[in-house]
């Protein structure tokens, strides 16, 4: 006799990979203020 | 400001997902049309295999607002496809007469030849800008 299964399918997004959201965090620039002069940081993670 | 984009730009690609017209459940990653369609005597991954109705609104797609924001398309349900080959699915694919358009995953799910499968309503989205 014919069993029959169902499968878990995962729901798909595109664009918010963990990957994707690396990028943009490496991508990220802090700006600060030290002795009164604007020190720009990019982060590198 | 903010970035904004037109739901005819995100329906643009997903009327392109709506362009398969065969679904397949395959048992590793398939990267091209003959993995997707193919069967592992073949040098493929399908398992099993369902004809879709191409177009959004024809039956098998439905393209409508995303869930949170953005768009989506729903692939609707596929119940009792006869399994081709045994063997352990791990991801569905999406193909038109030429070309692998997408790639899911699902829960490893063993399949045997004979018996049959369900493939439920699944999505693919498209989230707005940010």
């Amino acid at each position: 006799m014919s069993e029959n299964v169902t499968l878990g399918i995962h729901n798909a997004k595109i664009g918010t990979s963990s990957d994707f959201a690396n990028k943009r965090k490496r991508q990220e620039t802090v700006l600060k203020i030290k002795n009164g002069k604007l020190k720009v940081k990019k982060t590198t993670k | 400001m903010a970035k904004w984009a037109n739901d005819d730009v995100m329906d643009a690609a997903l009327d392109k997902v709506a362009t398969g017209i065969t679904q397949t459940a395959c048992n590793a990653q398939p990267t091209t049309y003959a993995q997707a369609t193919n069967d592992p005597g073949s040098s493929g991954y399908a398992l099993a295999d369902i004809t879709l109705t191409a177009g959004d609104g024809n039956g098998d797609y439905t393209i409508a607002a995303g869930d949170t924001n953005g768009r989506k398309v729903t692939i609707a349900a596929q119940t009792g496809v006869t399994i081709d080959y045994t063997g352990t699915a791990t991801h569905v694919a999406i193909c038109d007469g030429t070309s692998l358009l997408y790639v899911t995953t699902c829960d490893s799910q063993a399949l045997t030849a004979t018996n049959t499968v369900t493939f439920p309503a699944w999505d693919i989205e498209i989230g707005d800008p940010t």
